[in-house]
């Protein structure tokens, strides 16, 4: 699956998050598996309702965060596939 | 549900049947009391022989046994096998034993009565509810030994194989009090004895509750170390090494938000060791 700039994500349903701190902590349920991301991913998956692109979290994250748009986008492309791929993001 | 029933349709859908006898215990655990009826003095005595017992009956989450017919199941080869129960929402299936677990109650059906085994098919079901319902009461029952060092609690968390047994059998050596090599239980920021044991006998535990101080992870190395475990990481372990809760979606937010209340009062920490090495002073002055 191809995921771009324009792409929705939201939470798996089995999935469950809380931010620590500077972190954020995710539980896949059906597996049991739990991933530690870092600040701005933990940032993606608070924005991630379904309803926003990942352009428009780059945006309001950029904002956050005060780093270069390209960089922020490219972090929350590479960011999204891990989420995808780890089966704690789906797309919306 | 097919490894252990022959005719998985035909599990109890309500909580009767014909009990093996007419005594009543009352067991002592985090989570509970439980109070077991339904059952006949050999059961009892293999009851008192792994488990607290309270002097005088009382009230407690009830759990009814009643009995199995050898045809409901199915025969299982053991030898080089782990057992792992099948839990589907309330229902529990393993050898010789079927149990339907609800908020309030439960119920066990089983052929087994011997006072070598019996404890057995209790334990069983009681891992998984303690489970339940020490998160449910603010609890959680974790995955790993535990032991004192300079009377603080140390928890050690891992899967099968990740050292365990070896770090308690370190810590015996060195004269140290520990829990149970296989789950424990969180109460109140204390870690709480439990029978629920691995290769540790019953008598070797400590049975006082000792202030929890630091939650490890464990990893097999050439010398022995220890780290700080960032308080997420910690969150991570703590999610990972609570069975039975931590595959369940109803569950989920209760537990994660558990794991961080927890890792954020204790210390975190991964400790490198040897088998043959010598942890304590490490753990002594951590």
């Amino acid at each position: 699956m191809t995921i771009d700039l324009q792409t929705r994500l939201a939470l798996d349903p089995a999935a469950r998050f809380r931010r620590v701190g500077d972190e954020g902590v995710v539980v896949q349920q059906s597996s049991a598996e739990v991933l530690v991301v870092n600040d701005t991913a933990a940032r993606l998956i608070e924005l991630s309702n379904g309803a926003r692109t990942i352009g428009d979290c780059a945006g309001l994250i950029e904002a956050d965060f005060g780093v270069e748009h390209d960089v922020i986008e490219r972090d929350l492309l590479r960011f999204a596939q891990e989420l995808v791929t780890a089966g704690v993001a789906k797309i919306a | 549900m097919s490894r252990f029933l022959r005719s998985p349709s035909l599990f109890p859908a309500r909580m009767s049947g014909e009990p093996w006898g007419t005594e009543t215990v009352v067991i002592e655990l985090p989570g509970g009391p439980f109070r077991v009826s339904g059952l006949t003095d050999e059961q009892v005595a293999s009851i008192g022989d792994r488990f607290p017992k309270r002097a005088t009956a009382g009230d407690g989450y009830d759990i009814a046994v009643f009995r199995a017919s050898p045809s409901d199941f199915q025969p299982v080869e053991t030898k080089g096998w782990e057992y792992d129960l099948e839990i589907d929402g309330p229902a529990i299936v393993g050898m010789d034993l079927m149990a339907r677990v609800e908020a309030d109650r439960a119920a066990i059906w089983t052929t087994v009565t011997s006072r070598d085994a019996f404890w057995g098919v209790v334990e069983n079901v009681l891992r998984p509810l303690v489970a339940r319902r020490l998160l449910a009461e603010g609890g959680l029952l974790v995955h790993g030994a535990a032991a004192v060092f300079n009377e603080r609690g140390f928890l050690f968390c891992g899967p099968s194989g990740a050292g365990k047994s070896t770090v308690a059998g370190l810590a015996i050596a060195d004269g140290r009090e520990v829990f149970s090599d296989d789950l424990n239980a969180i109460v109140d920021q204390s870690i709480v004895p439990l029978p629920f044991t691995g290769d540790l006998a019953a008598k070797e535990l400590r049975s006082a509750p000792a202030p929890l101080h630091t939650i490890v992870a464990l990893e097999k190395g050439s010398s022995d170390a220890i780290r700080p475990l960032s308080v997420p990481q910690t969150v991570s372990l703590l999610v990972r090494c609570s069975p039975y809760v931590n595959r369940d979606s109803a569950l989920g937010q209760t537990l994660l938000d558990r794991a961080v209340d927890v890792a954020r009062t204790a210390r975190g920490a991964v400790l490198t060791f040897r088998r043959d090495g010598d942890v304590c002073p490490i753990l002594d002055s951590w």
